[in-house]
């Protein structure tokens, strides 16, 4: 074969495939400069929406910035190369020439070549040169190119667009004066409002001043406000109480009787003192001397009070007379309260020591049926228990009681002296041993739980079953022989097995209870 | 140039009168005819696959006939021995009464050799045609021999009385280029076939193709260039029927168990070579190669469990494959 034959086709293979190489970049350059142009139109329209195409710098500049990207990609969409593969296939599709084109471009990149490689690239070489570039790979101008354009065009030339009758128009002018809304405003309409409208309307102001408030206003600003607010009404009540207290002074002058509460010092009547006390207070208010307060204070030392409170109760009383004599009406009126506080705990207490009192009976009456319970508990352990766990929680319960009243010095709180088994033995409150009562008897419960028991002659040979076991010819079931046992139930055999050797022992213990409990019946009913 | 012209117009004149003598006896099966030949052209060998009377037998007699070659059928039958295809060596004694071991050939010594119903031997008996189906050549005792040129095997089974047949191993169906299914005939190829079979006198097939021209022909064949391309296509179409593969097909993965081997793309390049050589061509197309992926493939690919479950047919997967895989031009 002739090589310059040879390279002669493969020229015109690889011319021929330049040439719809270029168009194929032709119509992809088109189609991005199409896809750019709808681009445009967007960046136009939000150039307008974002007010940068009001100004004109910016505007310049978004339009450089624009059309210099738009012309790089386009002219790099048309420069770039992929190779010749890329056309061959796109000429072999559109020739139906059977991946000729294709094959011819794989043979020709090959170092080395059969004879048929050259046969098939002549062939391909005659086959291109009956082709032709421009029906393989025509110039395409996309219908979106169009419509792109004239969108393009149509907005550019709209935003552009500024006629001299619409520059003669000052917009803000014909807003206010002009527009529909400012006729409104100006309507005489709108001056003759009913009384009713008018309050609607300022209720309506009001309502949201406080609203605009309260959503402006932080929590903490209303809080301080409403503190400033508090602080603002106890100034206002303070004012008013120093004048109350000064008409009280004047009122003082004419009480002068301090006799009840002297006796109801020594009455001990507490609750009554601080009300004469208080009563005494806005008297000593009105006294102009301290005589009668000497008088009061001297009649309070009669009452022969030796507590540490009454005592405390003096010092707040002196410390009054102090104050008259000093003429401070309010430290006065101050100490003379005190001492009415200190008369109302005191009144407190020995209400509780009344209560302690009460408890104290009580405990007396709970303590003698504790010890008839444990007596008859002697007698029934499981009744005795179960009462026991009752009394224990009771006498405990009273045990604290007992401490609470020893600890406040109470001498009518006395500790009984049969208080029983009590729960704390070791308590504070254990002055003598406790001494068992007589045992109830709880005979009732003791027939109730009578065991039936079967008779039996003999004890039961344990060798029986001992020797068949060793002889290893026990053929008793022992379960049934359980439940041929001797006691009531099975299910107490099932949990409670006893073991043969402490049978006869079990069964003299029960037996015995049930002679007690008959001989008791034949004596007479318990008591 | 002109030389390659003339080799291509040669081939084409020595292929369609084998086409035509053989459609003097066989009524249809054109396809059948032409991927037989494929095969005989590629070196290669072909499995026939239908159910009886549907002249499996009659297409290899007739191509026997036509090709003037040396004809041998061997009947596969269970208690078939590997002696009894390739031969066995013999005691015999010379005029000195020396006795020696002499080989004697089997049937497989031919060059069409016609297994029919291969699948009702042994994979014993099976077996003894590997060495010569690939290797062309049969080892008896430690001497070798060279089978003749061209040795090409065609093979019949039956796809539905399998009671008492032994499956071909995979191995040797990788060595059938193609698998070859035999449908029924139209209602007109009916006509003809009774026509032609229900005379005094059959018609008869002559020999047009001798054995040279037969391995002339392969020549011209094998010489056909693929572009990489192309090559790459056919080897995507063949990776894709590989399970659990990246360029695997989803259906591949869910009911086949083994893809094809490489002899697969070799039989999709090499059957596209004698496509192309059909269509006036000296290069490999992908339609080329795409027109042999079903005799090619199909026996290739071994289906699971799965896909023996739901009867899956290859062909529907290599409709898939051939659908979903991108052409050497996408």
């Amino acid at each position: 074969m002739n090589e310059s034959t040879n390279t002669a086709d493969q020229r015109q293979i690889l011319g021929f495939l330049a040439r719809v190489d270029r168009r194929l970049r032709v119509n992809e350059a088109i189609e991005g400069l199409t896809l750019g142009i709808w681009g445009f139109c967007a960046v136009l329209v939000l150039a307008r929406l974002f007010g940068v195409w009001e100004n004109p710098t910016p505007r310049v500049a978004l339009l450089l910035i624009y059309g210099a990207g738009l012309a790089g990609f386009v002219i790099w969409s048309f420069t770039r190369r992929k190779g010749l593969a890329a056309p061959a296939r796109v000429a072999d599709d559109r020739s139906d020439s059977k991946d000729s084109l294709v094959s011819s471009l794989d043979f020709i990149g090959l170092p080395e070549r059969t004879r048929w490689m050259d046969f098939q690239i002549r062939r391909t070489a005659a086959l291109s040169a009956d082709l032709s570039p421009t029906e393989i790979a025509p110039t395409v101008l996309p219908k979106p190119l169009y419509y792109a354009s004239g969108l393009a065009l149509g907005l550019a030339a709209l935003l552009s667009w500024n006629p001299a009758w619409l520059q003669d128009v000052d917009a803000t002018t014909w807003f206010t004066s002009g527009g529909p809304l400012a006729a409104d405003a100006e309507s005489p309409e709108g001056a003759e409002l009913l009384p009713q409208q008018e309050e609607r309307l300022q209720d309506i102001d009001e309502a949201l001043e406080s609203l605009r408030k309260e959503l402006e206003m932080p929590e903490s600003l209303r809080d301080l406000e409403a503190a400033k607010e508090a602080l603002a009404a106890s100034r206002l009540e303070m004012e008013q109480l120093a004048t109350d207290l000064e008409n009280l002074g004047t009122e003082l002058e004419s009480t002068a009787a301090l006799g009840d509460l002297a006796e109801a010092m020594k009455s001990k009547d507490a609750q009554k003192a601080a009300e004469l006390l208080r009563s005494l207070a806005e008297k000593l208010k009105k006294a102009q001397t301290s005589e009668e307060l000497q008088a009061l204070m001297d009649s309070l030392k009669d009452a022969n009070v030796q507590q540490a409170d009454l005592a405390e109760l003096l010092e707040r009383l002196e410390e009054a007379q102090a104050s008259m004599d000093q003429e401070a009406l309010a430290e006065m009126a101050q100490a003379l309260q005190d001492a009415a506080n200190q008369l109302d705990s005191m009144s407190e207490q020995m209400a509780a020591d009344q209560a302690l009192e009460t408890m104290g009976e009580e405990m007396q009456s709970l303590q003698a049926a504790m010890g008839q319970q444990q007596a008859a508990g002697e007698q029934q352990p499981g009744q005795q228990q179960q009462a026991g766990g009752q009394a224990t929680q009771s006498a405990g319960m009273m045990s604290s009681q007992l401490q609470m009243a020893q600890f406040q010095g109470d001498p009518s709180s006395a500790v009984p002296v049969d208080a029983g088994p009590a729960g704390d033995a070791t308590g504070p409150g254990g002055g003598e041993e406790p001494v068992l009562g007589e045992a109830t008897t709880l005979d009732v419960q003791l027939e109730m739980e009578l065991l039936k028991t079967e008779e039996r002659d003999e004890p039961i040979p344990e060798e029986i079953f001992e020797r068949l076991s060793r002889q290893e010819k026990s053929t008793l079931n022992y379960e049934a022989l359980s439940q041929r046992g001797s006691y009531a139930e099975d299910s107490a055999l099932e949990h409670e097995s006893i073991p043969w050797l402490y049978r006869s022992l079990v069964k003299q213990y029960f037996l015995s209870i049930v002679s007690k409990s008959e001989a008791k019946s034949e004596s007479g009913p318990s008591k | 140039m002109i030389e390659i012209e003339k080799e291509i117009n040669q081939f084409h004149k020595q292929y369609q009168s084998v086409q035509a003598e053989m459609s003097r006896v066989i009524v249809g099966n054109q396809d059948i005819v032409s991927g037989i030949l494929s095969c005989l052209l590629t070196k290669g060998h072909v499995l026939l696959e239908g159910i009886p009377g549907l002249g499996k037998t009659k297409i290899v007699h007739t191509l026997a006939n036509v090709l003037n070659l040396k004809f041998n059928r061997i009947q596969f039958t269970p208690d078939l021995m590997p002696g009894d295809i390739i031969g066995t060596n013999v005691v015999r004694e010379t005029e000195d009464g020396e006795k020696y071991l002499d080989f004697q050939p089997g049937p497989i010594f031919c060059n069409l050799m016609l297994a029919d119903e291969v699948n009702r031997a042994t994979p014993k008996s099976q077996s003894a045609l590997l060495e010569a189906m690939q290797e062309k050549s049969v080892s008896v005792g430690k001497i070798t021999h060279k089978l003749e040129e061209p040795f090409f095997v065609m093979a019949t089974q039956n796809p539905i009385e399998l009671e008492g047949t032994y499956p071909l191993p995979e191995a040797q169906m990788d060595r059938f280029l193609f698998k070859l299914k035999i449908v029924y005939p139209t209602s007109d190829e009916m006509h003809e076939i009774m026509n032609r079979t229900t005379q005094v006198e059959e018609p008869q097939a002559r020999a047009v193709l001798e054995q040279g021209e037969v391995l002339e022909m392969r020549k011209t064949v094998l010489s056909v260039p693929i572009a990489k391309s192309i090559q790459d296509y056919a080897i995507r179409l063949t990776l894709a029927t590989h399970p659990n593969a990246p360029q695997s097909h989803p259906l591949t993965n869910k009911y086949v168990r083994f893809g094809a081997s490489p002899r697969g793309t070799q039989a999709l390049v090499l059957g596209g070579k004698v496509q192309a050589l059909l269509n006036d061509r000296a290069h490999v197309a992908a339609d080329d190669i795409r027109a042999v992926a079903y005799p090619a493939l199909r026996h290739r690919m071994l289906l699971n469990f799965e896909g023996e479950a739901e009867h899956v047919d290859t062909d529907n997967i290599l409709r898939e494959i051939l659908k979903d895989t991108p052409g050497p031009r996408e």
